[in-house]
């Protein structure tokens, strides 16, 4: 479970964050929604300790993130897929990911296995294609086989193969009994993906639902989202 | 289970080696030794007249340590690159979520640069002295103490500015940006504050870890412009002003390492 108690992000004059008090409980998927620079990546960060709150707090299971002794056994994060270092290869990546927490390295090969790149286990991580740096960046989040897990859009980028292949493995992680947030724009995978629903808007929380009572009344996910943050859009373009 | 501590270490060593940079930096490291020892046993193996024999006698060590000047810089972009192509990746943030405790991240990294510092140091001496004596032909000495003691020397000159590396890798991010300081430091202001014969200037530059530095080694940059005479240290004075300059960079590095969001 993740509980945000009043959390508060800001830069300068800008509130990335806005007091947000909120808790993602563990069985469900969580999807994570909002516009661009709602502020959904920076609470991620926060959550791990990589960013420092203003003020309030982030815990999971009752702790902040940088008490916990060996994190990668209890919280697994996909932020950036593409936040490897791309000399280094596959493998050898998961494997210092792992000896940080002592996870033994067989570890490595059957998370591999189960995100399908056992095949390319020896190649550079900047050789891979975006789809196949967020299988890698998914193994990563499996390694220390955690009972809390975030995913950063992790769907961007997968083909269609994989874009299903993900949407059952965070139902079954779920399903297991973990707590899964994902955050996403593509609302009609997060129809199909997530139970319960957090939108944020310019910083602040929007809606804390189930999808199911979050949908009622519109012809869709995406519907009912638009209507929603109609408001608290920051970057619009303009239609010819 | 190993302490998260002996965790992290071996989380970066693994890191280390597993990276080609690594790898070109070291290989960089022994090609500018050779460059630069190789030549200079040559030019001493051709007799000269107008010396006696004894006046021409290439004491090998002291090939090494001068090498030194310019080879540092190989082992100075392997260190701070353990913490500036992080940044770059932005695989900082996994090293961070695989060990939120940012100090003992730092010291996790320091540790196993300082490991190849102090083994390339001896390895460099030797090799430097080595190929010195290789090519000096009649007028080489080797003699092994005097080799034996410039290599713990180098490695410990070395362990010493991998530091002072790492600490500015973490103050100021950027690969360039802290390559260009540690050459200004060790290198160049020294030598450019000298240069401009005002007291002033030269007062400054004996308390750069440059001047410091190297004055330890016994190549001394102030030698070099016949300034050794205003030196207010000794050789052991020389190695703690550069080690205090390597610990102060890398505590400030630290404060930023803490305090910045990653």
């Amino acid at each position: 479970m993740i509980n945000l108690e009043h959390l508060t992000k800001r830069y300068g004059a800008t509130t990335a964050v806005d007091d947000l008090t909120l808790r993602i409980e563990p069985g469900r998927v969580t999807g994570f929604l909002g516009p661009n620079g709602a502020g959904k990546s920076t609470t991620m960060r926060m959550i791990l300790g990589l960013d420092r709150p203003t003020s309030g707090t982030a815990t999971i299971d009752g702790r902040p993130y940088v008490s916990l002794r060996r994190p990668l056994r209890e919280v697994g994060a996909l932020l950036d897929a593409k936040a490897v270092h791309p000399g280094r290869r596959v493998r050898t990546h998961l494997v210092a990911m792992a000896r940080s927490n002592s996870i033994p390295v067989a570890r490595v090969d059957e998370v591999l296995e189960r995100v399908g790149l056992t095949g390319v286990a020896r190649r550079r991580a900047g050789s891979l294609s975006l789809g196949m740096s967020q299988r890698l960046g998914i193994a990563g989040v499996l390694l220390g086989d955690p009972r809390v897990m975030l995913f950063d859009e992790p769907v961007n980028g997968l083909d269609p193969d994989g874009v299903v292949w993900i949407r059952k493995l965070l139902r079954s992680l779920a399903a297991e009994g973990r707590t899964v947030l994902v955050s996403s724009h593509l609302m009609s995978e997060m129809q199909q993906t997530a139970d319960h629903l957090v939108v944020l808007g310019r910083g602040r929380l929007l809606a804390d639902a189930p999808l199911r009572s979050f949908v009622a009344g519109h012809s869709s996910l995406e519907e009912a989202y638009f209507r929603l943050t109609a408001g608290s859009v920051e970057y619009a373009g303009e239609v010819a | 289970m190993p302490s998260p501590f002996l965790a992290a270490i071996s989380s970066e060593w693994t890191k280390l080696w597993s990276v080609r940079s690594t790898w070109w930096c070291l290989i960089g490291a022994a090609a500018l030794m050779a460059l630069y020892s190789v030549p200079l046993g040559f030019d001493a193996a051709e007799p000269n007249p107008n010396l006696s024999h004894a006046d021409q006698l290439l004491h090998v060590e002291e090939v090494a340590t001068a090498g030194l000047l310019f080879t540092q810089f190989a082992l100075i972009a392997l260190a701070l690159l353990t913490v500036t192509s992080e940044y770059a990746s932005g695989s900082m943030r996994t090293t961070l979520q695989c060990e939120p405790r940012r100090g003992r991240v730092l010291v996790a990294k320091l540790l196993v640069v300082e490991v190849v510092a102090l083994v390339s140091g001896a390895f460099l001496a030797v090799l430097g002295a080595g190929l010195g004596y290789l090519t000096a032909g009649d007028y080489g000495v080797f003699d092994v103490s005097s080799v034996a003691a410039v290599a713990g020397r180098i490695s410990v000159y070395l362990g010493v500015v991998v530091a002072l590396a790492i600490g500015l890798a973490v103050g100021l991010r950027s690969t360039a940006g802290a390559l260009v300081v540690a050459f200004l430091l060790l290198f160049l202001l020294p030598m450019v504050l000298m240069m401009s014969g005002m007291d002033l200037m030269t007062d400054v530059s004996y308390y750069l870890p440059g001047t410091a530095g190297t004055e330890y080694l016994g190549i001394g940059i102030a030698t070099l412009f016949g300034l050794s005479d205003g030196l207010p240290y000794g050789r052991n004075g020389g190695l703690g002003l550069v080690a205090a300059w390597s610990v102060a960079t890398l505590l400030a590095g630290h404060l930023v390492f803490r305090r910045r969001d990653a």
